[in-house]
């Protein structure tokens, strides 16, 4: 349907102060939708591609606005803000150069690190970052909670494995050990404002230049964001040089499904993964 | 018919106590109060002509609903400066030539305000950087970050 100025769905709106009375509603109110930032949710909504019944916001909830360590690991509040994820001095270096690239300067003072997930795009740039650092969510229920990785979270475009009486709350970081290199690169069709046509997160541990641990996670370029494994095979146990990224970019390409959309043909997309996966090693080997 | 919910909150110092309902943004009822310097541009967050400051924040005001303003302090472009008493920003963007149609200018003069009360000193990369999420299509920017750093340039020797 075409977007209208207007938002047409009618809908009541939930404040809830604390975190348990947002997990309350979530129960017990049918057709039930979080707002957090808002940034995709009210276009969304103004599309009626959602339709919500009940809208719980959650964009004031302090309880979920955070980014601090604890016992050695990071675990920052779904509800934080991207432009505060770019502010913190917390080692999340990668999050950090992916949330740079989100959106722009204006949607990243309201979009949440929790929304850009939740919403389950395959081009979600916090997604990538998160899956090679591997991240895991806190899903909280009213009578509990389950730990999900980040690379069992999402099932297909805009669905996740989240149940209808559960909120995303938290997401957790073991930051990297010491000797792994990481580095995010984003392919838009501009600089700024734009959706990703292909993104690519990379972290490597190497020994003596033989590679020890390597995670290649990319977006946009299947039904969810991916962990290319047979790409990580290539590097496992090997020396980094020039052959080996350019054999590692070619499966790569060869193992992610793109479809053609406005952004780029699957072909493009294929393409863009292989230089993708070779300017980021190339990068990390220097 | 939608259910309406009472809303407290100021715009450039001034308290308002309406009635709104839920599926009204921010954008649409501060227009609708007369505050129609804030303009109507994509409605989906892309081009920036609708920013107002929120608590000091720049946000696109049409990706907020206007309930969640409640208790908030919104600035506008005119709350910066009337034509009267000019802000710094305002002025350099007169000066520079950075308005030719002039429908960008106050979603870019909100983001030059916040953007130089974080950053009084910033390269013009950094300048541009900024803006990024402020479309203009007449100036081809370059008037303004002009502006930008000639008011930054004036700001800090006001400090």
């Amino acid at each position: 349907m075409r977007p209208t100025s207007v938002i047409l769905t009618d809908f009541d709106y939930l404040v809830p102060k604390t975190l348990e009375e947002a997990l309350k509603e979530k129960r017990e109110r049918k057709g039930s939708y979080i707002l957090a930032g808002g940034t995709d949710l009210i276009p969304k909504m103004r599309g009626q591609v959602v339709k919500p019944v009940f809208l719980i916001d959650i964009s004031g909830l302090k309880e979920l606005d955070y980014v601090k360590e604890q016992e050695g690991r990071i675990r920052i509040g779904a509800a934080t803000k991207i432009s505060r994820i770019i502010d913190s001095k917390a080692k999340i270096g990668i999050l950090q150069e992916a949330c740079k690239k989100l959106g722009n300067p204006l949607t990243r003072n309201k979009a949440t690190i929790g929304g850009n997930l939740c919403n389950a795009s395959p081009a979600a740039d916090t997604a990538t970052p998160l899956m090679v650092l591997g991240a895991e969510l806190v899903l909280r229920r009213l009578d509990g909670e389950r730990m999900v990785p980040i690379e069992e979270f999402f099932v297909g475009p805009g669905r996740t494995v989240l149940k209808d009486d559960e909120i995303l709350t938290e997401i957790r970081i073991t930051p990297p050990e010491d000797g792994v290199k990481t580095k995010f690169l984003k392919v838009g069709l501009r600089k700024a404002d734009a959706i990703s046509v292909v993104n690519c997160a990379i972290a490597l541990k190497a020994q003596n230049n033989v590679i020890m641990e390597a995670k290649i996670a990319l977006g946009s370029v299947a039904p969810t964001p991916v962990l290319a494994k047979e790409a990580r095979k290539v590097l496992i146990g090997n020396k980094l040089n020039e052959d080996l990224i350019e054999k590692c970019a070619q499966v790569a390409a060869k193992e992610v499904k793109p479809i053609s959309d406005v952004r780029g043909s699957a072909r493009y997309r294929e393409l863009l993964v292989e230089g993708c996966v070779k300017k980021v090693l190339r990068e990390l080997m220097e | 018919m939608m259910k309406k919910y009472p809303l407290e909150f100021r715009v450039n110092g001034k308290k308002f106590s309406v009635e709104v309902r839920p599926n009204v943004t921010l954008l649409r009822l501060l227009r609708s109060l007369g505050f129609t310097e804030v303009k109507s541009g994509c409605e989906k967050g892309d081009c920036g002509t609708c920013a107002v400051l929120m608590d000091g924040e720049p946000v696109n005001s049409c990706l907020t609903l206007a309930l969640q303003a409640q208790g908030k302090e919104i600035t506008t472009v005119r709350g910066l400066g009337t034509m009267e008493n000019l802000h710094p920003i305002q002025e350099a963007f007169v000066k520079h030539g950075a308005i030719q149609c002039g429908f960008c200018t106050p979603g870019m003069v909100i983001t030059a305000k916040a953007f130089l009360d974080k950053n009084p000193n910033p390269t013009r990369e950094e300048i541009r950087e900024a803006i990024s999420g402020n479309l203009c299509r007449c100036t081809g920017y370059q008037k303004i970050v002009d502006a930008i750093e000639a008011a930054a340039k004036k700001m800090r020797g006001a400090r």
